[in-house]
C-alpha cells in the first residue's frame, strides 16, 4: 500500500490484513520503490496518485522501467477518475476515494487469491 | 474801369489789313487791355481757342474766310461762343450785311472809317461786361468751394462718428476683432480694442507688419494669406476658420469674415475683417471628438493593458505630445502604456520609466497623484530644475532632452480609488496646458478608470470562480480521505464482528472512525474560515487580553502534541509582561495552534520550539521558532498562499493553515511575515495592535 495518508494507509493494511494478506506499506512513491527492492515480490501494488516527493504517475513510470517489477500488477487508488484514466494503461485496476471495502478486497482478490489462502494456512 | 487783381483783358483784333491793325491798336492802346492781333478768319480761331477773349473786333471782308464765316465757328464751339463780336465794316449801310452780321452771332458793329471814341466806349462796354461776368464767376466758384470744403468736413465727421459707432459696435461683441489693413502691405491700419484681451499682445505688438503671418499657425498660414489677397471688392464677402497663436503660446481658432472695399477716391482697396474667437467651440467639438474615440478604443478590449496603450495612442498628438498612463498594482506602480508623437523619443521615454520607476511613496509627481487622487498641472516647466525637483527627476537635462514645455498628472479614480495616473506632457507642439486642458484630461480619466476598474472586477471575479474552484476540488479529494477511513472501518466492523476481533480491535476501529470524524470536521472548519476571511466577513469578538496569557495558554493546549515527539516548547515572555492586546481570544489560540502546530510538525524529534512576545512601537510581534528543515527562499513568498504546503509533508493538511493566520491576523489590524534559512529553522512572525490601556471596557463584537 502507498499512500501518504496515514489514516487511510492503516485502514487498508487493516482491512486486508482482516482478510489473511500480508501488507507491506509506504509513505510515497520513492519509499514505495524503496521498499520493493528489501520485499519479496507482491501479488499487487495499492497505488494512490497524488503523494509528496514522487506521486502515483511517477512511481508508476519508474516501475515500468525496472525488469523484475514492471510486470507487477497495479491498483490505483484515487479521488481522482481523471487521474486514475491517463494511468489507465499501465495500471491493472481502480478503486475510487471514498472507499468500498468490498470493491478493494475485489480488485485486490483478482491478483492475489492464491496468496491469501496461503498467508492463512501457516 | 480797372480790371480786378491787376490782370490785364484780352482783346482779339482780326483784320488782313496790317495798317488797319495798327490804327485800332493805337486807338485802345490801354494798360488794362493785352491786344491780340490777327491777320486772317484762321489765325482768330486759333487764337480764340487758346485765349480767354474779353472781345473780338472782327474785320468782315478778308480773303480765304471772312468775318461772317469766323463768327459761325466761334458760335459753334462751346469755349467761344459766348465771347463777344464787334463786326468791323465799311458797307454797313446796307441794311441786309447788318443782318447777316448780327445772324452770324456778332453783338455789335463798328462802321469804317472807325471813329477812335466810339471804338473805345463800345469796347470799354463788352470789357466791362466780360469783367462782371469774370467776377460774378469767380465769385461763383469761391462760393463752389468754400460749399464743397464745407460738405467734405461734414462728411469726415460723419465718417468719425460712422466709425465710432462701428468701433463701438464691434468692440461690443467680446469675442470678435474687428480690423481691417492694406492688403499690399498687409499692415493692420485699425483693429479692435478686444484683440488686446483676447489675443493678448499689445497695440504695438499689433501694428506690426508681418501681425498675420507671424501668428498664424503654420499649417493654416498659405491658407489666410492666400485669402487675404484673393478678397476683392468685386468678389463676394468669404470667410475662414484658422488658428491663431495668441501671447504664451495660446492657440486660438479664429472664425475669420473678410470684406474688401475700394476706397472712394481711387483704386486703392481696403481689407475688413471680423475674426471671431470660436477656441471654445472647437475645443468642445474637439473634446467630443476625443472622448468619443476614448471611449470607443477603451470598449474594444476587455484586457486594460491593451486598453491603455490605445488609449495613450488616442490621446498623443490630440491631448498632448506624450502621454505616459502608471498603473497601480499591489504596492507598486507600474508603466502600463507610453505615447510619443516621435518614436524615437517613446523609446526613450520608456528607458526613462525604466531606470526611474515610480516609487508610491515619493512626494511628488506620480506618485503624488496617484496618493492624493487629485491631478496635477505645470502650464509652464521651462524651470527645467525646478520642475525636475518637483517631479523627482534625478536629471533636469533629461527633462530638457524631452523638450518639456507644460505638463499634467492626472489621477484614474473608480469607486473612490486611485488605480492610475496618466501623465501628459507638451513638448513639439509647444502648447502650453491650461485648466480647460485639464478638465477634459480628468473626463478621459473617469472614462479609462471605469475600464481598469471593470477588467478589475472581471479579474477578480475570475480569480473568485478559480477559487471556488480550487475549494471543491480540495472538498473532493480533501473530505474523501477521512470518509474513506470512515467507510472501510464501518465495513470492518460489520465483517469483524464482535466475536471474532474482540474489544481492542474493535476499539482500534472505531478509534480511526473517530479520528477521521474529526479531521473531516476541523477540514470544514477551515474551509469556513477561509471563506469567511475571503469575503471579509470574519467575525471578531475582540477583548483585552495579556498577550502572555495567550502564550501559555497556547502552549498548554499544544504541549501533549509536542511531548509525542519529545520536543519542548519554551515560551519567552519577560520583555512584554502585562501587555495587552485586543483581540478574539480564540481566534488568536486558532493562529498559535498552527503556527505552533507547525512547528511541531517540522521540528525532529527531542528538538524544541521557541515562542517569543516582544512589544514594539504601538504593536505587540509575537515569533514562533521552529529547528526544522527551513524553507527555500524562493518559496519563502508563497507561505501564507492557500494550499501552499511543504513539500515533504503535503497532505498532511488542508493547505489552508497559513493562509486562515494570515487572514485572522490581518483582520486584527497585524502583520505575519516569516525569516528562514534552509537546515536551521524558521520563524514565523505576527504583530497584534496594543490595546488601549485607558479604555478597559470591552467594545462591542464586531464584524471585519
Amino acid at each position: 500500500v502507498v499512500e501518504d495518508d496515514p489514516d487511510i494507509r492503516e485502514s487498508i493494511k487493516d482491512a486486508l490484513e482482516d482478510q489473511g494478506y500480508r501488507v507491506a506499506t509506504a509513505v510515497n512513491g520513492r519509499d514505495g520503490l524503496r521498499s520493493l527492492g528489501q520485499m519479496d515480490r507482491p501479488c499487487t501494488i495499492l497505488l494512490d496518485l497524488m503523494m509528496p516527493v514522487m506521486s502515483g504517475g511517477e512511481f508508476v513510470l519508474a516501475l515500468r522501467q525496472t525488469e523484475i517489477l514492471a510486470t507487477i500488477p497495479i491498483i490505483v487508488v484515487s479521488a481522482w477518475p481523471d487521474e486514475a484514466a491517463k494511468l489507465q494503461d499501465q495500471t491493472q485496476g481502480y478503486v475510487k476515494k471514498p472507499i468500498e471495502l468490498q470493491g478493494l478486497l475485489d480488485a485486490v482478490a483478482r491478483f492475489c487469491a492464491g496468496d491469501a489462502t496461503e498467508a492463512e494456512v501457516p | 474801369m480797372a480790371t480786378p487783381k491787376g490782370a490785364a483783358v484780352n482783346i482779339l483784333l482780326v483784320d488782313d489789313r496790317p495798317e488797319n491793325l495798327v490804327s485800332l491798336k493805337a486807338i485802345l492802346s490801354s494798360a488794362d487791355y493785352r491786344l491780340i492781333t490777327a491777320s486772317s478768319g484762321e489765325e482768330a480761331l486759333k487764337i480764340a481757342l487758346r485765349e480767354d477773349l474779353a472781345v473780338i473786333l472782327l474785320d468782315v471782308v478778308m480773303p480765304s474766310m471772312d468775318g461772317f464765316e469766323v463768327a459761325k465757328h466761334l458760335k459753334k464751339i462751346e469755349r467761344t461762343s459766348r465771347v463777344p463780336v464787334i463786326f468791323l465794316t465799311a458797307v454797313a449801310t446796307e441794311v441786309r450785311q447788318i443782318y447777316l452780321a448780327y445772324s452770324a452771332g456778332a453783338v455789335d458793329y463798328l462802321i469804317k472809317p472807325l471813329d477812335t471814341a466810339i471804338v473805345r466806349m463800345k469796347v470799354a462796354v463788352f470789357v466791362d461786361l466780360y469783367l462782371q461776368r469774370r467776377e460774378v464767376e469767380r465769385q461763383a466758384r469761391i462760393l463752389r468751394e468754400n460749399e464743397r470744403r464745407e460738405y467734405e468736413l461734414r462728411l469726415a465727421e460723419l465718417r468719425v462718428a460712422s466709425d465710432n459707432r462701428y468701433r463701438k459696435l464691434v468692440e461690443g461683441i467680446d469675442h470678435a476683432i474687428a480690423w481691417s489693413m492694406d492688403p499690399a502691405t498687409a499692415r493692420l491700419s485699425f483693429i479692435s480694442r478686444q484683440a488686446e484681451r483676447i489675443m493678448g499682445y499689445s497695440a504695438e505688438e499689433l501694428s506690426q507688419p508681418d501681425f498675420w503671418a507671424r501668428h498664424v499657425p503654420l499649417e493654416d498660414r498659405d491658407r489666410v494669406l492666400q485669402a487675404f489677397r484673393a478678397a476683392s471688392p468685386d468678389s463676394a464677402d468669404q470667410s475662414i476658420e484658422h488658428g491663431f497663436l495668441a501671447a504664451g503660446r495660446r492657440r486660438l481658432w479664429l472664425h475669420t469674415g473678410l470684406s474688401a472695399v475700394r476706397e472712394a477716391e481711387g483704386a486703392r482697396r481696403e481689407l475688413h475683417g471680423i475674426s471671431i474667437d470660436v477656441t471654445n467651440l472647437k475645443r468642445a467639438e474637439e473634446a467630443e471628438q476625443v472622448l468619443a474615440q476614448v471611449v470607443s478604443v477603451l470598449a474594444e478590449s476587455f484586457d486594460y493593458e491593451t486598453a491603455m496603450t490605445s488609449l495613450a495612442q488616442v490621446v498623443v498628438p490630440r491631448l498632448a505630445d506624450w502621454c505616459v498612463i502608471d498603473v497601480t498594482s499591489e504596492d507598486s506602480v507600474r508603466q502600463a502604456a507610453v505615447a510619443h508623437v516621435d518614436p524615437a523619443k517613446a523609446q526613450l521615454a520608456r528607458e526613462l520609466a525604466r531606470r526611474h520607476p515610480v516609487n508610491p511613496d515619493e512626494p511628488y509627481g506620480v506618485a503624488r497623484v496617484l496618493r492624493s487622487g487629485k491631478a496635477e498641472i505645470y502650464p509652464d516647466v521651462s524651470d527645467a530644475e525646478w520642475v525636475a525637483k518637483e517631479l523627482g527627476i534625478e536629471h533636469p537635462a533629461v527633462l530638457r532632452e524631452l523638450g518639456a514645455v507644460s505638463y499634467m498628472i492626472v489621477p484614474l479614480r473608480a469607486r473612490g480609488h486611485t488605480l492610475a495616473a496618466m501623465t501628459l506632457v507638451s513638448s513639439e507642439s509647444q502648447r502650453r496646458f491650461e485648466p480647460r486642458d485639464l478638465v477634459l484630461a480628468e473626463e478621459v480619466g473617469v472614462r479609462a478608470a471605469l475600464v481598469i476598474d471593470n477588467a478589475r472586477l472581471y479579474q477578480g471575479a475570475q480569480r473568485a470562480t478559480a477559487a471556488r474552484e480550487d475549494i471543491l476540488r480540495t472538498v473532493s479529494h480533501d473530505l474523501k480521505n477521512p470518509l474513506s477511513v470512515i467507510m472501510t472501518s464501518t465495513e470492518r466492523l460489520t465483517k469483524v464482528g464482535v466475536a471474532e476481533g474482540g474489544v481492542s480491535q474493535t476499539k482500534k476501529i472505531s478509534d480511526a472512525i473517530r479520528r477521521a470524524s474529526q479531521r473531516m470536521i476541523r477540514l470544514i472548519d477551515e474551509l469556513l474560515d477561509m471563506e469567511r476571511i475571503e469575503a471579509h466577513h470574519l467575525f471578531l469578538d475582540r477583548r483585552d487580553h495579556e498577550a502572555a496569557s495567550l502564550v501559555s495558554d497556547s502552549v498548554e493546549l499544544l504541549e501533549p502534541l509536542a511531548s509525542e515527539k519529545s520536543i519542548t516548547i519554551r515560551a519567552d515572555m519577560e520583555a512584554a509582561r502585562s501587555v495587552r492586546v485586543q483581540c478574539d481570544r480564540n481566534r488568536i489560540l486558532q493562529v498559535f495552534a498552527n503556527l505552533v502546530g507547525n512547528a511541531i510538525k517540522f521540528t525532529p524529534e527531542g528538538g524544541s520550539v521557541i515562542v517569543r512576545v516582544t512589544q514594539q512601537a504601538g504593536v505587540v510581534l509575537f515569533a514562533i521558532t521552529d529547528d526544522g528543515a527551513g524553507i527555500a527562499p524562493d518559496q519563502l513568498p508563497h507561505v501564507f498562499d492557500r494550499y501552499w504546503q511543504a513539500r515533504e509533508t503535503a497532505h498532511l493538511g488542508t493547505g489552508l493553515g497559513l493562509a486562515i493566520v494570515k487572514g485572522i491576523v490581518e483582520a486584527h489590524g497585524g502583520r505575519t511575515w516569516v525569516e528562514s534559512e534552509v537546515g536551521k529553522g524558521s520563524t514565523f512572525f505576527f504583530t497584534l495592535p496594543r490595546a488601549n490601556t485607558l479604555d478597559d471596557q470591552p467594545p462591542p463584537p464586531q464584524v471585519v
